[in-house]
């Protein structure tokens, strides 16, 4: 006798999927309205996918990261217990620093050495920092809230977190990567 | 009470695999910049990347975390081979690919229509969507599954080493095969219907 049923797995992720294919759906469109800048400057092409990856993905360890310490006991939801929350976001917001960085210069070479339309190494970190960093602060409460929620409330966050914290993600890294390239007029 | 983790041990864990993803992310963007012409000319295929790139992270992770359960509980296993647990899994993450595959070639259509943007029309994104969906979803699934059984019967724990890899992987046969099927759907010339 079978214990996994297929009609089960779809009928408990589908709504959560087609949630999330929504808000993907709207990332895309975002895209879409500055399409011309991608196609003039490919390098925003090489340096999108890896990050919007990333401010998931710390969104992702972030919270993944609360969930345990709250299980634990290191941490409650309460004032005054605040410590390894604190310390967790300023350890996350400073490898977002590193790792922006790092994508910014990586991204500025690539397009020099194959020959594509980039653009100049401190404007490509500028733009990789600035954006990211503020999408990864955003995202960092968004974190809080759904590995706080998901305890306060009881609910499984395996099944939640993940989509919910990459999909958002991805909304808010292409939406304040635009935002950067419009503000510093590339 | 152990001491809790310091922000020092904090960065030094989870910097390193993240200085690696990005440089998986950099080559799917890699493949993603060989596109402009094909994103010039199919006007909404864009709009497909994110979902292409997001749904591995939604399907073949949610595959490589149950068949990973499932190893842990014994009813899954390389020794077991295709058993009915295993079967159920593979269909569900099919089904699911598939079907939202092509929710999100129609949502790709009418929101472009909605927002006053150009579309390749409601059949080339909706063909692209879903043959880049059938392709990468085949491929994927195989893949998470394939390194699950194996990494688990050479006494890896699949949650901790092989599904984050598998993950990265993915992306990358995302965008591959999102590429096929924009080429496949500009060859076969089904821009601008409907």
């Amino acid at each position: 006798m079978a214990i996994y049923n297929s009609r089960k797995i779809i009928r408990e992720s589908l709504v959560v999927l087609i949630g999330v294919t929504f808000i993907t759906v709207m990332s895309g469109q975002l895209l879409h309205t500055r399409v011309n800048t991608l196609i003039t400057i490919p390098v925003i092409l090489i340096l999108l996918p890896p990050f919007i990856d990333t401010v998931g993905d710390l969104a992702s360890v972030l919270s993944a990261r609360l969930t345990t310490a709250l299980h634990i006991g290191y941490l409650e939801p309460r004032l005054g217990r605040y410590r390894i929350l604190i310390v967790n976001v300023v350890a996350i917001t400073l490898i977002s620093l590193i790792v922006f960085t790092f994508l910014g210069v990586v991204s500025s070479l690539i397009a020099t050495a194959i020959g594509i339309r980039g653009i100049e190494l401190v404007t490509s970190v500028l733009i990789t920092v600035t954006a990211g960093v503020a999408a990864t602060l955003v995202m960092e409460l968004v974190a809080i809230l759904v590995a706080f929620g998901t305890y306060r409330y009881g609910w499984d966050p395996d099944n939640l977190a993940s989509p919910v914290l990459t999909t958002l993600g991805d909304l808010m890294g292409v939406g304040c990567l635009l935002l950067a390239l419009f503000l510093i007029g590339v | 009470m152990a001491e809790p983790p310091l922000m020092k041990r904090i960065v030094q864990e989870a910097l390193p695999f993240m200085l690696v993803t990005t440089l998986a992310g950099v080559t799917v963007g890699l493949i993603l910049s060989g596109m402009t012409e094909l994103i010039e000319m199919l006007p909404g295929l864009i709009v497909l990347v994110p979902a292409v790139l997001d749904m591995r992270g939604c399907i073949s992770t949610a595959l490589g975390s149950r068949l990973s359960t499932g190893i842990h509980l014994g009813v899954i296993g390389w020794h077991l081979g295709v058993n009915e647990d295993l079967r159920q899994n593979i269909a569900a993450a099919l089904i699911l690919s598939l079907s939202l595959s092509l929710v999100v070639g129609l949502l790709a259509h009418f929101t472009s229509l909605a927002l006053g943007l150009p579309s390749a029309g409601l059949i080339a994104l909706t063909s692209i969507s879903v043959i880049a969906g059938a392709l990468a979803g085949v491929s994927q699934i195989g893949l998470t599954t394939v390194v699950a059984l194996y990494s688990a019967k050479r006494g890896l724990d699949p949650d901790n080493v092989t599904i984050p890899a598998v993950a990265t992987m993915a992306d990358v046969l995302g965008i591959l095969c999102l590429f096929l099927a924009a080429i496949i759907v500009g060859r076969l010339g089904l821009i601008g219907y409907l």
